[in-house]
């Protein structure tokens, strides 16, 4: 029976999250002594051997992008964690900052160090407003015990925390519309070139990181970049904690080493499915809608890639045989619908036609030619969009035409 | 379902409401192909080619619009009698096409304006209101164009004698807003209706002029996002300075000016009335450019005065007069060093944008050499009371002015003109050109010169006049859209700034100490590129507007002797101008 | 509609709260936001005077975020997450109860100006589904008999 392998979540329960002395006693802030002391290459030099990837959804290489950034040299450089978790289906942020909130922060400070910035903002979404009083108190404290400031625990560096609260976009979670978000405008995303790691906040440069990634950090600089490449496979190194919820007996965070279960296995572990399989939503709104063939597929980045999808920010939402596919996938697209932000063309447009088509499709009024249609629009949306919103908008919907088109076909006459 | 028909030939119909007939006879243009699709189709209904017309068929193409009872009945008993009805040709598909201009006005008004006193019999009037076919029934497919051109017709003709067309396919996209006020304002308005959120009004006022008056509202697809001021406050109660670049750039044209048209017509009726045109040329060369075959700038200029002499305008007075009465006044008070007259006042959208932007630098402007000021002071002293002034120009700024009856862009003057039956290309030039009244003659051709610009040119000239010495000006650019012009005299050197990107004056309203004379030049291409213009989004167009005015000055400065040409600035520098300051 | 000056008053001092940050914003407009309920045109007006930034920009801010409102709410705004898990997991019911139970829609305020009735997007509870928020406050594992209760505690003023 395969278990969890809790790195991150170990303490989830045993230690008061806001106490600064419940986290040293579990090691927290030896990384950062020691990493005070590394050299900044060196620290680079260890998260690129962890082979971390990005636990936002786009599972970039952690390491490259520090680099991306350290070699910039322009100043002030800023790093923002962004905790917008706007994915449906996401809660493992949530359950981050209500373990080991300390470890984040530290995680950042560290990110900060190696990379030459000076001032970084923490994003917490507007839907968490425990979470966000929290941050700004721990940053508060830290700031009182020297962790944070002019001068880390007496060394030359200087490092400090803004705490920003978001308002309700989903599309501020995108590394560029972040941006825009904190510099007080509305959040929609950038153009890309420049990158953010060029062009970011206020112009200057920036590294986006998630909060996931950097809870990560400390252990990869504590225990080696080794230690944590030996968890995992070759190109999914680590643990990720995925959302698990919809029909599982018991939905939750599980932190599963990635490539030690499969899919199905992963639903077993949150207690199997209660009544019958329909199939299971992973990814996220932004994600794949897979039938039941997919239970065997290891869950790794490479695996999911291999079979057309990918694991977005770790959301598993296993559904059973009362669920209909063309209501979840209409929730789905008026979701992107409210979420577009509405500079593009394709977005703009494409959603609200997606979800006039498909309402259409429900009252009966809609032919086969309308599922053409469909594919179509969902094609142009992937291929015209600026940003990630409009390009993966489609997923759920192509997926399931794909793979549930008797749903779909009944529809029709 | 469709494989039944093939068995017996489909029935096509080509009917047209309310229109050219531009597509019916279009389809008749394709000749060749026209025989085989009678062979492969049974041409039910063609009124056009046809005597024996029949309904029902099974494909109706249909074109026009609906602009009375009669064609919506016939629409109707259209649709019931086809399975598929196509829209073909712009007016059919979208907004009513070339017909729709005639919504903006109320129905009565427009009768009247034809009919004059018959009365409009419900019975037999028009719809009040034009809207496309799909407003009536339902379309299965649009065929936009006009016309459209032949290959498509083609095209779409065999395609659907193969397959019946997929209904909503090639759709509009509903991305227009929608549930949202027209932003109303003193020199135009918005309407959000016609908004497709392209963002180049947007960019324009935030990344050239700097002051970002109008930015993007709310979130979401469909008709959710729009373009709008502070909770939709008139343009001119917010940071707008009326530049009206935002209208050059729309390329929907959801922006429209303040429309004057009625107002002057009731000015130029009112018989006790004494009406004066202030014409200014740059006006002119957008209105030739879109609409004249005439190509000689300075004819054209002479038919738009007998235009207007033809509808009542009892004098035509040339606005370049203005111009240079503020050039000399500030060209002496700029030799002497004057810090009240630093900046320069021609530009309505620039005193806007200092009042508005930066207010500290007030103390360098003085209002009382804004041009119009200047001019008006004098005319309204020599016409009296019954005087009523209509100016024409395409600044959109002027409309804001409390100094002036009417005004009047190149699009209102074009509206008024052919309103009034008058096509500016029949009519005859005029003999006198402008009137020179009010100023003394020996300089009146110099004051018809058009200071092209940046003004600040010809105020150097008229400084290097004024100062007797030998010219020596040296133009630098400092950076794009920042320009200095140094002239040197014999006792001083005078330093002149030129912004043509007003955002880039936030760098340098430190700098003011360190010049004699600063113009800002906030629409592209100068007054070439001004908001009352028929709007272009190149700027090739624009710098022939630039060449027409050059080439007119250049034809007043070849027609002037030497002689004549001292003389007129001898008087001038003997103050035998008439500054009404 | 608070009291104009008063509004202008208050503004300044929440401005000059956050001067010290470099991304003031949103904090600002949180602040005015927990203040008055919503954002009033006046308050943003007083903001982009004392930022030094056009209206226009602010007033685009402040649209673009659905946890904001320009217009007048209730005192309680009722979130239901309306995505994914939470749809799946019957939040129908949950919103017809309140439907029924307070006599709105949603996006109305009832008569009292005690609650506005919204839907939102996923809020981060899918474990815990169906769920909502009510102001600053989170509700999970909901039933409709269970929602009510809540409300119910909000009328009575408990919460």
């Amino acid at each position: 029976m395969v278990e969890e392998n809790r790195v991150i979540l170990k303490y989830r329960g045993q230690i008061d999250p806001e106490s600064l002395d419940d986290y040293l006693s579990i090691g927290g802030f030896q990384a950062l002594r020691k990493a005070l002391k590394m050299r900044r290459s060196e620290i680079i030099g260890e998260v690129n051997e962890s082979r971390l990837r990005g636990r936002g959804g786009a599972a970039f290489w952690t390491g490259f992008k520090w680099e991306s950034v350290a070699v910039q040299t322009r100043r002030p450089k800023y790093m923002i964690c962004n905790s917008d978790e706007g994915e449906p289906g996401t809660f493992k942020d949530r359950y981050v900052w209500e373990t080991v909130p300390f470890q984040v922060l530290e995680g950042m400070i560290i990110g900060a160090i190696a990379t030459g910035i000076e001032y970084g903002f923490v994003y917490v979404r507007g839907e968490y407003p425990w979470i966000y009083r929290r941050v700004e108190k721990l940053v508060n404290i830290l700031r009182d015990e020297g962790y944070l400031g002019s001068s880390i625990l007496g060394s030359a560096y200087s490092f400090d925390i803004e705490v920003v609260q978001g308002a309700g976009a989903y599309v501020c979670g995108e590394s560029s519309a972040i941006l825009e978000s904190i510099e007080g405008k509305r959040g929609g995303p950038r153009v890309k070139p420049p990158r953010t790691s060029v062009v970011g906040v206020f112009g200057q440069p920036t590294l986006v990181q998630n909060v996931e990634t950097l809870a990560n950090i400390p252990l990869i600089i504590k225990n080696g970049g080794k230690w944590y490449a030996s968890m995992g496979t070759r190109s999914s190194t680590g643990t990720r904690i995925f959302s698990i919820s919809g029909f599982v007996k018991k939905p939750g965070p599980y932190e599963i080493e990635l490539g030690s279960a499969t899919l199905g296995e992963a639903i077993q572990l949150a207690g199997g499915v209660d009544g019958e399989l329909k199939g299971v939503i992973i990814g996220g709104a932004s994600g794949y809608m897979i039938p039941p063939d997919f239970l065997d597929m290891l869950l790794t980045m490479e695996d999911a890639e291999k079979r057309g999808i990918s694991l977005g920010s770790g959301v598993i939402v296993p559904f059973t045989s009362e669920i209909s596919v063309v209501d979840v996938v209409l929730n789905t697209m008026r979701f992107f619908e409210h979420e577009s932000c509405g500079r593009c063309t394709p977005c703009r447009g494409g959603t609200r036609e997606i979800v006039e088509i498909i309402e259409k499709l429900i009252k009966g009024e809609g032919t086969k030619e309308h599922l053409s249609l469909l594919e179509r629009w969902g094609k142009t949306m992937m291929n015209a969009s600026i940003c990630g919103l409009g390009k993966s908008a489609p997923n759920m919907l192509l997926s399931s035409l794909k793979y549930f088109r008797n749903e779909w076909e009944s529809l029709v006459g | 379902m469709w494989g039944d028909f093939m068995k017996e030939k489909t029935r096509v119909g080509i009917f047209g409401l309310t229109c050219c007939a531009g597509e019916e006879l279009n389809i008749t243009n394709l000749e060749e192909e026209l025989v085989d699709i009678a062979e492969m189709v049974d041409i039910k209904n063609y009124l056009m080619v046809q005597s024996n017309n029949e309904l029902p068929v099974d494909i109706a193409f249909v074109a026009g619009f609906v602009a009375t009872p009669e064609d919506r009945k016939r629409l109707y008993e259209i649709r019931e009698n086809c399975k598929y009805l196509i829209a073909l040709g712009s007016c059919a598909t979208s907004c009513g096409g070339i017909h729709n201009m005639r919504s903006r006005y109320a129905l009565e008004e427009q009768y009247s304006e034809v009919y004059d006193n018959v009365k409009l019999e419900k019975e037999f009037a028009p719809l009040s209101e034009v809207k496309p076919l799909d407003y009536y029934v339902d379309v299965d497919y649009y065929i936009r164009g006009c016309p459209v051109p032949e290959e498509e017709i083609l095209y779409y003709i065999f395609k659907f004698i193969r397959n019946p067309p997929v209904k909503n396919e090639l759709l509009p996209v509903n991305i227009q807003t929608g549930n949202y006020d027209e932003v109303r304002g003193m020199a135009f308005s918005l309407d959000p209706k016609k908004c497709v959120v392209c963002r180049r009004c947007v960019n324009i006022c935030q990344k050239h002029i700097g002051v970002g008056a109008i930015d993007i509202i709310s979130r979401g697809g469909g008709a959710r996002v729009v373009v709008s001021t502070f909770f939709g406050d008139s343009f001119e109660n917010r940071e707008c300075i009326l530049c009206g670049q935002c209208l050059t750039v729309c390329p929907v044209g959801a922006y429209s000016v303040r429309n004057d048209v009625s107002q002057v017509r009731d000015i130029l009726d009112d018989p006790d009335n004494f009406v004066i045109a202030l014409l200014d040329p740059m006006a002119c060369t957008s209105m030739m450019q879109h609409f004249s075959r005439e190509e000689n700038f300075h004819l054209f200029l002479r038919r738009v005065i007998s235009s207007l002499r033809e509808i009542g305008f009892d004098k035509v007075i040339s606005f370049t007069y203005a111009y240079h009465l503020s050039l000399i006044h500030q060209a002496r008070h700029v030799l002497k060093g004057d810090e009240q007259e630093k900046i320069a006042t021609w530009c309505p959208a620039a005193i806007n944008l200092i009042r508005k932007k930066y207010p500290s630098l007030l103390k360098f402007v003085n209002m009382e050499t804004e041009p119009l000021h200047m001019l008006m002071s004098i005319l309204r002293n020599d016409f009296g009371k019954n005087a009523k002034f209509v100016l024409i120009t395409p600044c959109v700024a002027y409309k804001n002015s409390g100094e002036i009856d009417a005004v009047l862009t190149p699009r209102e003057l074009r509206h008024l003109l052919s309103s009034s039956g008058v096509d500016i290309d029949i009519m005859a030039p005029d003999k006198v050109g402008f009137d020179r009244e009010c100023l003394p003659s020996g300089m009146m051709e110099i004051m018809n010169i058009y200071p092209l610009g940046p003004l600040a040119e010809s105020l150097l000239s008229y400084i290097h006049l004024f100062s007797g010495s030998e010219e020596n000006i040296q133009r630098v650019q400092i950076e794009k859209g920042v320009e200095e012009i140094v002239i040197r005299l014999k006792n001083s050197t005078k330093r002149t700034l030129i912004i043509t990107e007003p955002r880039k004056m936030d760098k340098y309203q430190e700098s003011v100490k360190d010049y004699d004379y600063i113009e800002i030049v906030p629409c592209i291409g100068g007054c070439a590129g001004g908001g009352g213009h028929y709007p272009t989004s190149s700027f090739d167009v624009i710098q022939e507007r630039r060449s027409m005015i050059d080439e007119y000055n250049n034809r007043i400065v070849s027609k002037l002797s030497r002689w004549a040409l001292t003389r007129a600035y001898e008087n001038i520098l003997k103050e035998g101008f008439r500054c009404p300051l | 509609m608070p009291p104009e000056n008063d509004c202008r008053e208050i503004v300044k001092e929440i401005v000059e709260r956050h001067k010290n940050r470099k991304a003031p914003i949103l904090p600002i407009l949180h602040d005015i936001y927990d203040t008055f309920s919503y954002l009033p045109q006046e308050a943003l007006e007083e903001v982009a005077k004392l930022l030094k930034i056009p209206t226009a920009r602010i007033y685009s801010t402040a649209t673009f975020y659905h946890l904001f409102s320009t217009e007048q709410q209730g005192k309680y705004v009722i979130r239901i997450c309306d995505t994914l898990t939470c749809h799946m997991k019957k939040n129908r019911e949950i919103l017809e109860a309140i439907e029924k139970y307070l006599g709105i829609k949603v996006g109305e305020t009832t008569p009292d100006g005690l609650f506005t009735l919204k839907t939102t997007s996923c809020i981060g509870q899918c474990d815990r589904a169906p769920a909502m928020m009510i102001n600053d406050k989170i509700y999970v594992s909901l039933t409709p008999e269970k929602v009510i209760k809540i409300i119910d505690s909000y009328k009575r003023g408990e919460s």
